[in-house]
């Protein structure tokens, strides 16, 4: 066992020296260690000064979205370990080979600073009490533990049932509507989620009750843990490799073939492969659905408040934004192989991700729309529209260079797919940066300028991007995948 | 005489490694042309370089007179490659991947489901037609990658182990189309580790080892197709014992452990 686990360590040390090198574990460090130190002082601020109601709440907030990010991305900050990989080593019993999974989890360095910083709180709130440290790190393993379960949980009942018995697959599914019901509830009620490993957390770092809350903790972890155990189990004996259902028969194609041709096929079948993507899929449904009726039902629509949804929403596909070449993995070698310019592939891909998003970021926008009272005026729909669209023309430009210098593949047929590449760190830091930039410029921008200098500003920015997209950055992404075709094939294991 | 693949010196680097070292073929067209050595040999490497996916580190090779190099739009249309490492896109169905090659050659909707039709057909595909990608076997996606290699009808078809997971059904098959394929006057530059089967194919065919090409030999075709191939320990087919000659004659180890 122990074997196994410092073979997996190098395994996964190699591969992470292999996609970022040193200059990636450089300022992911210093990215981390930033994050950890401002996350430190804040987080100790507001725990000495929060009740125990408000700590409860604001991580009862944690683990929601946590767990919602989570089952959308396939990335709970874990190591993920594909069970089924670890079948050709002699381990005797899934057990082991679970727990073993399960243990090398929390190895992940995100994890290791979130540790760090609740150590830190209740190191400080408890008068430095070592006692408090000892059982805060049991609390943190079971939190954790919860939201990667839970996450692992649902995700298996929404991907793989196919693969799954019938009674598995129906007492999973239960599970999980009751969890979702009971987690539905919370949020309104806080005292019925009792239950529930956020508030149970919070009352362990407010030192009260601390062994009953690691019970009711464990107790929760266990139950969702026996129903993932029991999942894997069946999925990784399953004998399929495959994400879906063996039996499956699939589309004809005829999207392909229909007239008229525009748009072109590339195009359409770019947008197939977006949309028969898990992660792309579920992100679309939920940026949609959730962004319109949150919307639609809060009934806000200020300028701040669509520039926050329209961010959010770009920032769901930055995953793959930043690696569009990651999907397809060997599979970039055929688009060398078509009869067209590689970087009108590669367009293709980028502008078909592009109608995805913004198809979410319309949808607040109409929800806006609908109900806004009072209603946004016209110089402020212009500046809503022309942030979302520059915000998705910046995405394209950061995807362009970061899917063209670091393609990383991404395991499709992984269950937690969606890889964290270079670029899918970074491109949402840009989007923030972006967000931040336009917000202020913008709005010192109007106090400033005439209107109709505010209009052309306000149009020439996403215009101005758009002449880097279509003109300036298509010569340099032909050049660069010409020139580097046998790098780019090679990274995504063509060879 | 215009040749359809030439090929001059050649030469690949992998870092220190030597991958291939000045290649120089030529084939006429109407030919096939074999390439065969031992693992690591430079047989993929040679045709993915052929093929426009790999810049040589020196030598240059011309495709029917057009320089071979990476993005060369007229050479892509006149040329098909066919590799077993290259995974498809795993949640295309393998129709809308064949239909899509097709599109992306310019040719018409109507000719595309025709052509697609049929290879399908050929290569024993069309049950599996409108499935994804992920759920095939290995032969099946190399049966997939064969017929994106042939629905534009290339004047030049690069095939990197064309046979391999194959059933001998298909193998039947796929020998009978590169036979008709050369016969129209096409060129096909196979490589392979079924000697039998390059020996039945090819016109001449070239002996890959460490990167360097040993020797090229002409062999007489049979036309008969594709007859059982059965092989004793010990017997060896013409091709099979030139290979052992330049690549030497392989140790038998036993394992006296088991």
């Amino acid at each position: 066992m122990f074997a196994l686990a410092r073979l997996l360590i190098r395994e996964r040390l190699r591969k992470l020296s292999v996609y970022y090198g040193w200059a990636g574990y450089l300022s992911a460090g210093l990215m981390l260690a930033l994050f950890g130190w401002a996350g430190a002082g804040a987080a100790a601020r507001y725990v000495r000064q929060a009740t125990a109601v408000q700590l409860e709440s604001f991580l009862m907030s944690i683990w929601l979205g946590w767990v919602i990010a989570a089952i959308l991305t396939g990335k709970d900050l874990s190591w993920q370990i594909r069970l089924k990989r670890l079948l050709a080593f002699p381990v005797s019993g899934f057990v082991r080979l679970y727990t073993l999974a399960f243990f090398l989890g929390f190895l992940s360095l995100p994890l290791l600073v979130f540790l760090s910083v609740v150590e830190f709180c209740a190191f400080l709130k408890s008068g430095f009490a070592l006692t408090a440290m000892f059982t805060a790190l049991i609390g943190i393993g079971l939190f954790v533990a919860s939201v990667r379960l839970t996450a692992s949980l649902a995700r298996g009942v929404i991907h793989r049932s196919g693969l799954l018995t019938r009674p598995l697959n129906a007492a999973a599914a239960i599970a999980c509507v009751l969890l979702s019901a009971y987690a539905g509830v919370s949020i309104f009620h806080p005292q019925v989620g009792v239950l529930l490993p956020s508030h149970q957390f919070g009352r362990l770092l407010f030192g009260e009750h601390v062994l009953r809350a690691l019970i009711y903790m464990g107790a929760f972890t266990g139950v969702i843990g026996v129903f993932d155990f029991a999942m894997q189990h069946s999925l990784t004996y399953s004998g399929f490799s495959g994400p879906s259902a063996p039996s499956g028969r699939m589309s004809s194609g005829s999207l392909l073939l229909l007239h008229p041709s525009w748009p072109g096929p590339i195009f359409r079948v770019a947008i197939l492969g977006w949309l028969r993507t898990r992660s792309a899929l579920m992100l679309l449904i939920w940026g949609i659905t959730y962004s319109f009726f949150f919307t639609y039902f809060s009934k806000q629509g200020d300028v701040v408040y669509f520039f926050l949804f329209i961010w959010v929403n770009l920032l769901f596909h930055s995953a793959f934004r930043g690696n569009l070449l990651g999907i397809d993995r060997g599979g970039i070698w055929l688009y060398y192989m078509f009869p067209v310019r590689i970087e009108s592939t590669l367009s293709a891909k980028s502008l078909s991700l592009s109608f995805l998003q913004s198809c979410m970021v319309a949808s607040p926008l109409v929800a806006g729309f609908l109900i806004a009272n009072p209603p946004l005026t016209p110089i402020e729909w212009i500046r809503v529209v022309s942030f979302a669209v520059s915000g998705i023309l910046f995405g394209e430009i950061c995807g362009f260079y970061f899917s063209v210098r670091y393609p990383d593949p991404i395991d499709r047929t992984s269950q937690f797919d969606g890889g964290t590449t270079v670029g899918a760190l970074i491109v949402p830091v840009f989007q923030i940066l972006f967000l931040v930039v336009f917000a202020l410029v913008s709005g010192r921008a109007s106090r400033l300028l005439s209107p109709a200098l505010y209009w052309c500003s306000l149009l020439g920015i996403p215009a101005s991007l758009c002449v880097v997209r279509f003109a300036v950055l298509q010569t340099w992404v032909h050049t660069t995948m010409l020139g580097q075709t046998e790098t780019i094939i090679k990274k995504l294991s063509a060879f | 005489m215009n040749l359809s693949v030439a090929a001059t010196d050649l030469s690949k680097n992998y870092g220190i490694k030597l991958a291939l070292n000045k290649l120089t073929i030529a084939v006429e067209p109407g030919s096939i042309y074999g390439l065969i050595g031992p693992n690591g040999a430079g047989k993929t490497t040679s045709l993915a370089i052929l093929a426009g996916l790999i810049q040589p580190t020196s030598g240059e090779a011309c495709i029917l007179g057009l320089q071979v190099r990476p993005g060369n739009r007229q050479l892509l249309s006149k040329v098909g490659f066919c590799s077993p490492q290259f995974p498809f896109f795993d949640y295309l169905t393998g129709l809308e991947i064949l239909s899509t090659c097709g599109l992306m050659h310019g040719l018409a909707p109507q000719d595309v489901k025709g052509r697609t039709k049929d290879l399908l057909e050929m290569l024993d595909l069309e049950s599996a037609a409108r499935q994804y990608v992920c759920q095939y076997s290995q032969g099946m996606r190399l049966k997939l990658g064969l017929a994106c290699a042939l629905i534009h009808a290339p004047e030049v078809l690069l095939l990197d182990e064309p046979f391999v997971g194959l059933d001998p059904t298909s193998v039947y098959r796929l020998v009978c189309c590169m036979r008709q394929i050369a016969a129209s006057g096409r060129t096909i530059v196979l490589s392979s580790h079924d000697m039998a089967l390059v020996e039945r194919l090819c016109k001449r065919v070239g002996i890959l080892h460490q990167g360097t090409l040993m020797r090229e030999i002409e062999l007489a075709i049979e036309r008969d197709g594709v007859s059982a191939h059965q092989s004793e320990p010990g017997s060896h087919s013409k091709l099979e014992s030139v290979l052992w000659e330049v690549v030497g004659t392989p140790e038998i180890k036993e394992l006296t452990w088991i």
